[in-house]
């Protein structure tokens, strides 16, 4: 049952995912690529003192993307679900609801944690070979809380989708908006380092949200 | 369970509204205030407060009088020196000083310390200047170091490699003088402009003060003695025009210090200074240095005499709370901040509790309550009483009591 769960989330996301990957390879590549003609153009040492100085992350282009990336995925995979219902002949599976909506979540974050650790690591390989320690950890700690709002996006997106009736979807979604709008409040490098874990505890709390939508949807709840 | 997961989306729902609401209510009705100039006049002998907006008016002093811009220019001669050359009209001496017009503009400078120029996140990697590769007042450094327990590590950026050479000849230097590593504190003048270089202000980890500079491939450090009493906390490194100055310097106790080019350290007769959470501003000329301490609700300015240091005069001035402050107050029981003007970080913080918005509490708290009574005795289920959601919004208003109106169970 499990594997059959996963597979057909599989099937539902597997163009997505190949056209995501590679658009995200290429953007990746894009912004690796930027950084090495700026060091041949004007030095390594202005893009050293662009960090110290001027606070410069020199991955910026990606801020949106894990957010972009995330708010697609959990629409091509919720969304299906929702046509016709669909959501609840898998609600009628003889497995536990809460069990079947977490797969279904797990095979979507368990995507995305590959698509961020991809990104993540071939900036973190780059960069460590032309810029010290200091200014890598720099970086890496200002991109952290972007995966994490990514990784957020999904589960409030799904959260949204899944919710039956349209007045709590406009709250929902109002709600998720007033966060994303919190999560990229600061553009300063590693502005959110003192909340990354309350960031961390808050979106493994989120995971409850889409259980409570499809609670909701399958209760038939009209308010 | 579910009842768990409400209550997770009802307060993540109140914390964004504690934040957004007051914020929102501040971008629309706040108005700009900027405290207004104010500074010790060498002439008058009494501090004047500039006026920017009115074209025939240069400024006033304490008593209120006003004074036409020509009048003011010559009341501070060591600020607008440039507009009483133009006029012809430099006096020829000032405080039974003779006015000098190079020595002037030499000597003027301006110290701004800020605490979000500590607070924030940072590479501790530090730029050491080749004091003889200044070129037309721009500072291109090649090198930085990090400061580690054994001593300084000097990396080339331009390959991101260690140079090994440069590090043991710095770290030798400064073993040399005594220097016990690593530093405990560290200061730079980080300006790209400047004419010359006073390299780095250490302490190093027996408090000991030291300063080392570049020259060339060769380091050029000195072990800077203090009194035994004086335990330092921070170092602050100036580059002024008149090199009369190394720089500043803070000790445990939150006392502030001038150190001369020549080693004389002179304490300022300032209140308590701790650069992690006050501002300060000095604004000093060959005469008088003015020292500006300024909150959110007052500024405190101490005129200090510049050549020997004693404190000339004090004022305060309270600033006045506006009209919208007052009316949020009553609104809002409380903010919730994410961000801060005394640091870079972005984390939860509460401020402004206000016991004037029970008021308003209280009559949502009840609206609550009497809504929660009509919906149950129109409805089959039991549902709450609504008691421990009034005492909520009792404490928190309008930030628990929309989220609560919209999910309200029908």
């Amino acid at each position: 049952m499990n594997k059959a769960i996963y597979y057909k989330e599989w099937i539902k996301v597997q163009l997505y995912v190949w056209v995501a990957a590679l658009a995200w390879i290429g953007f990746t590549a894009f912004v690796l690529l930027g950084i090495r003609h700026d060091i041949t153009y004007t030095g390594a040492e202005f893009l050293w003192l662009s960090i110290m100085d001027y606070n410069q992350i020199l991955i910026a282009a990606l801020r949106p993307l894990p957010v972009i990336l995330a708010f697609g995925l959990a629409l091509v995979q919720f969304v299906p679900e929702m046509h016709e219902k669909r959501l609840k002949l898998t609600l009628h599976l003889p497995v536990g609801q809460n069990k079947i909506i977490l797969q279904m979540l797990s095979s979507g974050l368990l995507l995305l944690a590959v698509f961020f650790l991809v990104q993540i690591g071939s900036v973190w390989l780059y960069l460590r070979n032309i810029l010290a320690n200091e200014l890598v950890q720099l970086i890496i700690g200002t991109a952290l809380p972007w995966y994490m709002a990514g990784a957020m996006v999904y589960l409030m997106t799904a959260w949204i989708v899944i919710e039956p009736t349209w007045s709590r979807r406009i709250f929902n979604a109002l709600l998720a908006v007033g966060i994303l709008h919190l999560l990229f409040y600061s553009k300063i490098p590693c502005a959110y380092a003192p909340m990354t874990w309350w960031i961390a505890i808050w979106l493994v709390a989120m995971l409850a949200l889409p259980l409570y939508s499809a609670d909701r949807f399958k209760r038939g709840c009209q308010d | 369970m579910n009842k768990i997961i409400k209550l997770f989306i009802i307060l993540t729902a109140a914390l964004l509204l504690a934040w957004l609401l007051p914020l929102s209510y501040q971008f629309i009705f706040s108005k700009p205030f900027e405290s207004p100039l104010t500074l010790y006049s060498p002439v008058k002998h009494d501090f004047l407060r500039f006026e920017f907006q009115k074209e025939d008016i240069g400024g006033y002093d304490m008593d209120g009088n006003s004074y036409t811009m020509a009048e003011f220019d010559s009341l501070m001669p060591t600020v607008n020196y440039f507009q009483l050359n133009r006029d012809g009209r430099l006096p020829k001496e000032v405080d039974g000083v003779p006015f000098n017009l190079k020595k002037v503009e030499h000597s003027n400078f301006a110290f701004r310390s800020f605490p979000r120029n500590y607070n924030y996140a940072r590479a501790a990697l530090y730029q050491l200047v080749d004091g003889a590769t200044i070129k037309d007042g721009l500072r291109v450094p090649d090198h930085v170091f990090r400061m580690t327990g054994k001593g300084l590590e000097f990396i080339l950026m331009e390959n991101n490699a260690i140079d090994k050479e440069l590090s043991e000849r710095f770290t030798s230097a400064l073993l040399g003088q005594g220097f016990v590593f690593p530093a405990k504190y560290l200061d730079y003048d980080d300006n790209m402009e400047k004419k010359y270089d006073n390299g780095f202000l250490m302490i190093d980890q027996k408090g000991g003060l030291f300063q080392l500079k570049r020259v060339g491939e060769q380091p050029v450090c000195r072990h800077i003695a203090l009194p035994d009493s004086i335990h330092l906390t921070h170092t602050f490194v100036t580059e002024y025009k008149d090199r009369k100055l190394l720089g500043f310097l803070r000790d445990e106790e939150g006392g502030f210090y001038a150190l001369e080019t020549n080693l004389s350290l002179h304490k300022l007769p300032i209140p308590a200074f701790d650069p992690e959470k006050d501002q300060m501003i000095i604004s000093g000329d060959m005469l008088y240095w003015n020292v500006i301490r300024e909150t959110s609700k007052y500024e405190f300015i101490a005129a200090i005499d510049a050549n020997d240091y004693h404190l000339v005069k004090t004022m305060e001035s309270h600033f006045p709370t506006f009209g919208w402050e007052k009316t949020r107050d009553w609104i809002f029981p409380f903010r919730m901040d994410f961000t801060s003007g005394t640091d870079r970080f972005m984390k939860p913080r509460l401020s402004g509790f206000s016991w004037e918005a029970i008021l308003l509490n209280s009559l949502l708290a009840m609206g609550w309550f009497f809504l929660q009574k009509r919906l149950r005795r129109h409805s089959r289920h039991s549902g709450s009483s609504g008691l421990l959601e009034s005492a909520g919004i009792l404490v928190a208003g309008w930030f628990l009591f929309i989220p609560l109106l919209l999910t309200i169970h029908k």
